[in-house]
């Protein structure tokens, strides 16, 4: 007779110092000779690009040797995690999760009573090694973990204005267009045009971005929240400064012959208004409720802060945003 | 496809390496490409075609067959002679243009089978370096195909303790070749966007 196994995982999602307890219900409509019994742990990181699954640690479980038919099991474990990679997390582009799997080694003796399949039965799966393995997601997330944000000072970036870059496209490619003669051949003609558009527009956002000087962020602890202290350049006259913090979820698609990036905003912070012809301000801003969305890097993913001040010169709108870490801890 | 099938992750997410040979559902005769490169004769093989039509998946795949010859997956970082100095005869190459022609002739003259993925093709540089050439073309789409990896992908997702294996009709699959075309990777962006959005997963 072909045995049919089943079986249930379960895990406990509360967990103290880092340990993790569960079990494994198993019966078996044969009686199996057990070998050995191994746990795995894995990090997944699955989402719209390469995937990925890491072995993290695996552990070993006192030995239940012999399965009696029809016979119900509780095979208890337990595990420590240590942790080396990011919390669960369910995003846009990537999700991370934490697979336990338990393998059951079957005894060569009872190798003729179970059914080898890698496919066929969900509910009895045995592998082509002639094991018998369950696994189960468990959730890995620091509790009553809070967000710290890393001290630090650093300058913002002007971002490209998209209607300074049209208008000096306009103006500068139109000049070209009209008074460097064409010469032969046109496809060269133009590439150095497109080139010097390109490196036109650099300069003109350049120059722009020198008119009000540097603006620099530093980021402070405090309690429940961090703080802020924009230090800003006297020349800094835009108008309608708006000051907002973002996180932002970032993917790299490198499947295939090319690559391709997907930037999802998973967070957004509330305004808060800059006052005109004041050289420094300060304000703090409460962080997420929601929990996992500290700066990381793992792979082709990452989780980055981001803070903007927004702004207005002569009624074109202005942007300026600074990368900050944030921990949990 | 309704959603009220419980999966253990989004089935059109990217597939792990290990699981490719769940997945995959061929093109072409794999084992007559096989037999051409486990030929003497010398040769490149060519997977030629768009942005997300399946080569790499196959290249990738080809070379978990033949695990004794390496596989380069190229970027904009990867250097020449990495691929010219390994001991190796026959070589996969994943995006070949990243190569400059003339480490692509040296290539092409140096190894005796070179298997890649390329958006153009490179027949005129197999001629240079007097190399026979195979070309596999990457256009079109069947949907019979297309419903059959769909089927597997979901099949491979479902959670242990799933009964039934959520079907996907032809008319559903008709209707995304009708938006998408032979875009197998927008086909598959696409449902990875209705699952993460949706209450697939758990």
């Amino acid at each position: 007779m072909v045995a049919t196994i089943s079986k249930e995982l379960f895990i406990e999602e509360v967990n103290s110092d880092n340990i993790r307890f569960g079990h494994l219900n198993i019966t078996s409509t044969e009686t199996i000779k057990v070998d050995s019994i191994q746990g795995c742990i894995f990090f997944e990181a699955r989402g719209r690009m390469s995937s990925q699954k890491d072995k993290i640690q695996t552990f070993t479980i006192p030995n239940q040797s012999i399965l009696l038919k029809n016979e119900n099991y509780k095979i208890p474990f337990s595990f420590e995690l240590t942790k080396t990679r990011p919390d669960t997390y369910q995003g846009i582009n990537v999700n991370y999760t934490y697979d336990c799997e338990i393998r059951l080694n079957i005894n060569e003796s009872s190798l003729d009573k179970i059914e080898r399949s890698i496919f066929t039965k969900l509910k009895s799966f045995v592998t082509a090694d002639y094991s018998v393995k369950a696994s189960k997601h468990f959730l890995v997330r620091k509790p009553n973990s809070e967000y710290r944000v890393v001290e630090s000072k650093s300058n913002f970036d002007f971002r490209t204005n998209l209607i300074i870059a049209a208008f000096t496209a306009i103006l500068f490619g139109g000049s070209y267009i009209f008074f460097i003669p064409k010469f032969e051949p046109s496809l060269l003609y133009a590439i150095i045009g497109f080139v010097s558009t390109g490196i036109m527009i650099f300069l003109v956002n350049h120059f722009v971005a020198s008119l009000f000087g540097t603006v620099t962020l530093q980021t402070l602890r405090d309690e429940d929240s961090f703080r802020c202290k924009i230090r800003r350049h006297p020349k800094m006259n835009l108008t309608h400064q708006n000051l907002y913090y973002e996180i932002i979820e970032k993917v790299v698609d490198q499947r295939g012959t090319s690559s391709q990036t997907y930037h999802e905003r998973i967070y957004i912070s509330a305004n808060k208004k800059l006052p005109d012809h004041k050289e420094i301000s300060i304000f703090t801003f409460p962080y997420p409720d929601r929990v996992g969305l500290q700066s990381h890097e793992y792979k082709d993913m990452s989780i980055f802060w981001q803070m903007n001040l927004d702004g207005k010169y002569l009624g074109i709108p202005m942007r300026y945003k600074c990368i900050f870490n944030v921990k949990s801890s | 496809m309704k959603k009220k099938y419980k999966y253990k992750y989004n089935p059109f997410s990217g597939v792990l390496a290990e699981d490719l040979s769940t997945t995959l559902v061929p093109r072409f005769d794999l084992d007559q490409i096989i037999s051409k490169i486990n030929n003497p004769e010398q040769i490149a093989i060519e997977f030629i075609g768009k942005q997300g039509r399946g080569k790499t998946t196959h290249l990738i795949y080809l070379q978990k067959l033949l695990a004794e010859y390496p596989i380069f997956l190229l970027n904009s970082k990867s250097t020449f002679h990495k691929i010219i100095n390994h001991r190796s005869n026959v070589v996969f190459i994943d995006s070949i243009h990243h190569l400059n022609l003339f480490d692509r002739i040296h290539l092409f003259k140096k190894k005796e089978t070179v298997i890649y993925t390329t958006h153009w093709n490179r027949k005129i540089e197999c001629l240079i370096a007097r190399k026979k050439y195979c070309s596999l073309n990457f256009n079109g789409i069947d949907p019979k195909l297309l419903k059959e990896i769909i089927h597997r992908r979901l099949k491979l997702a479902a959670d242990d303790d799933s009964d039934h294996i959520e079907i996907v009709t032809t008319k559903e699959v008709n209707a995304l070749i009708k938006k998408f075309g032979d875009n197998y990777r927008g086909i598959i962006n696409h449902l990875y966007e209705k699952y993460q959005n949706g209450s697939n997963n758990k």
